[in-house]
């Protein structure tokens, strides 16, 4: 294949998930494109610079209420003459008022704040990392390096069809070969929700790195939908019972009357016979449950900090454990990289190839379920249930 | 699994007439597109407002190209603003001086009024269509709708921007070094 041109590798740099699998599959091994790439991007971060302006909050619905009212309108398109002048005299009668808190989240999303931002990171794929709770101790430096804001949380909306719980999250309808499912949930009760997009900031503050100070990093998780089979009802019976049965056998092992194994994931050992032996029990009450899960990919803007400032800062940390130095290192290497880390001894992962591009396959240790989760086309897209990797896998190909 | 009716949800109803659906969807990002041109809030709401009267005086709401003629105005009417109206740039300075800025220091007031006084100045020297690249991606549109706008397609969105660029720096060198 040849080389990406200057315009394909200036789109890499603000929308990576929109180029094919071959042209990321060339960039990811030339050396030759990744290097042009780097002096693509310093072009971009520099005018980004050159045209950097004030962030403009804009309030259209009451834009278009005082355009309305001086003009005498209560609802048609107005004989307009123009109204100068109005970002800085905020004249809200009844009509704007009463638009404005009908459209509040609308304004919010037309806020061109986010027009002030470099999107740094989206992610592409996904690979698993073991870790153990000790490997986050090098990290704790970090906690003091920002001041976390959220911006907006995600609200969780259980919705009547599929068809609305895509046009709560704003996303194509989760379509599922129903062929594919396995036959002891063909004719399982089918539950339906979405999420609405959140997002948060980190600032740095003068704890940070040199290189970081200053920078925002804006992180915009969601929107996302999913479709359950199963029964919900007897799921949060059974999420009981677990927790039950998990608690007594933690305090039968305080009591001394019980084996000595840990009930927690914290100290990253695995689940404890007891544990497993409740869990099992429980979910063996609820039955096979499956959901399918529909995200947009989540994605990282920055005011200034790059990905490799922050890598480097983080891998720069003393005391890092060789398992999170290389979790780090692994972040956007190869591009759009996304390790995830899982409590090592709890999970087995693999690559599997699902819907044309590579995912991973994750099957919990004690046998209880599987789910695999796989990017396509800028979404992330997960399977997962009390059912066999091959269950979950011919799902996964049968989504649409 | 898609074939369910939609039920009714209750939330808010959007508007209704084809104008206000409009307004609604594309104020900000016009706002945007032309506040990245002119570094004036205020300006560029008037610009915005421009924008959609001669729009609606020429053209139906509903219009199939509206988003694109309102960007792609959006951008003339800003750089126009600039080539011709020099008394804008007085007025950023006096605004500077005596709104909203959190910024204490007067020395670094000016000194960023003048750069952005320069890049301003750099972008109405740049072909029209380049200034258009620039100022619409950097606003946020997305690939496709300047590429809609522009009326290319979304591949060569990329190159026209990366010649932008060059383009603006080769200006902005050529101007801080006269």
């Amino acid at each position: 294949m040849r080389h990406l041109s200057d315009g394909a590798l200036r789109r890499l740099y603000d929308e990576p998930y929109s180029l094919d699998e071959e042209t990321r599959a060339h960039y990811n091994d030339c050396a030759d494109c990744q290097a042009r790439f780097a002096t693509v991007a310093d072009d971009a971060r520099h005018t980004m610079g050159l045209l950097a302006v004030p962030a403009a909050t804009v309030d259209p619905a009451g834009a278009l209420a005082r355009v309305k009212a001086r003009n005498g309108t209560g609802s048609s398109a107005p004989r307009l003459t123009l109204v100068r002048g109005g970002g800085r005299r905020l004249m809200l009668g009844g009509l704007a008022a009463a638009v404005l808190a009908g459209a509040m989240v609308a304004t919010l999303a037309f806020t061109p704040l986010a027009a002030n931002l470099v999107k740094i990171f989206q992610p592409t794929q996904v690979t698993v990392v073991p870790v153990q709770a000790s490997d986050f101790q090098g990290l704790s430096a970090f906690s003091n390096w920002g001041d976390v804001k959220g911006t907006s949380q995600g609200q969780l909306q259980q919705a009547e069809t599929a068809a609305e719980a895509a046009r709560i999250a704003g996303l194509p309808a989760i379509q599922v070969d129903s062929s594919t499912l396995p036959a002891s949930l063909r004719k399982a009760p089918v539950s339906y929700g979405a999420v609405t997009q959140s997002s948060g900031t980190v600032t740095f503050n003068d704890n940070a790195p040199a290189k970081l100070r200053g920078s925002t990093l804006t992180l915009v998780a969601g929107p996302a939908e999913a479709t359950l089979y199963g029964d919900l009802g007897r799921l949060a019976q059974g999420a009981m019972n677990a927790q039950g049965g998990a608690q007594g056998g933690a305090q039968g092992s305080a009591d001394g009357t019980g084996s000595t194994s840990a009930s927690g994931g914290d100290t990253g050992a695995g689940p404890s016979d007891a544990d497993r032996q409740s869990i099992q029990q429980a979910l063996s009450q609820v039955g096979p449950i499956l959901a399918v899960a529909e995200m947009k990919s989540p994605q990282v803007s920055s005011t200034g900090a790059s990905v490799a400032d922050i890598k480097s800062a983080l891998l720069a940390q003393p005391g890092l454990s060789p398992t999170l130095r290389s979790a780090i290192s692994s972040i956007d290497s190869p591009s759009g990289n996304l390790p995830i880390p899982i409590p090592s001894g709890y999970v087995n992962s693999h690559n599997v190839k699902v819907q044309g591009v590579t995912g991973t396959a994750f099957g919990d240790n004690t046998g209880l379920g599987s789910a695999v989760v796989w990017i396509k086309g800028g979404k992330v897209y997960a399977v997962a249930g009390t059912v066999t990797e091959d269950q979950v896998l011919a799902v996964a190909n049968g989504v649409r | 699994m898609t074939q369910d009716p939609e039920p009714e949800t209750g939330r808010p109803k959007a508007p209704t007439e084809p104008f206000d659906r409009l307004f609604m969807a594309e104020y900000g990002k016009v706002v945007a597109v032309a506040n990245r041109v002119l570094a004036d809030r205020t300006e560029a709401e008037d610009v915005a407002q421009e924008v959609f009267l001669d729009f609606h005086r020429k053209h139906r709401s509903d219009a199939s190209y509206a988003p694109a003629w309102l960007h792609r105005a959006a951008v003339h009417t800003a750089l126009n603003r600039i080539r011709s109206r020099r008394r804008r740039e007085r007025r950023e300075l006096a605004d500077a001086r005596t709104e909203e800025r959190p910024v204490v220091d007067p020395q670094l007031v000016v000194e960023t009024d003048e750069d952005r006084r320069q890049v301003r100045e750099a972008l109405t020297r740049l072909p029209t269509k380049a200034a258009s690249v620039l100022a619409l991606r950097y606003s946020g549109l997305s690939y496709v709708e300047v590429g809609s706008t522009l009326g290319v397609g979304a591949n060569q969105v990329g190159t026209l921007l990366r010649r932008a660029e060059q383009a603006l720096r080769k200006e902005m060198t050529r101007a801080t070094s006269v």
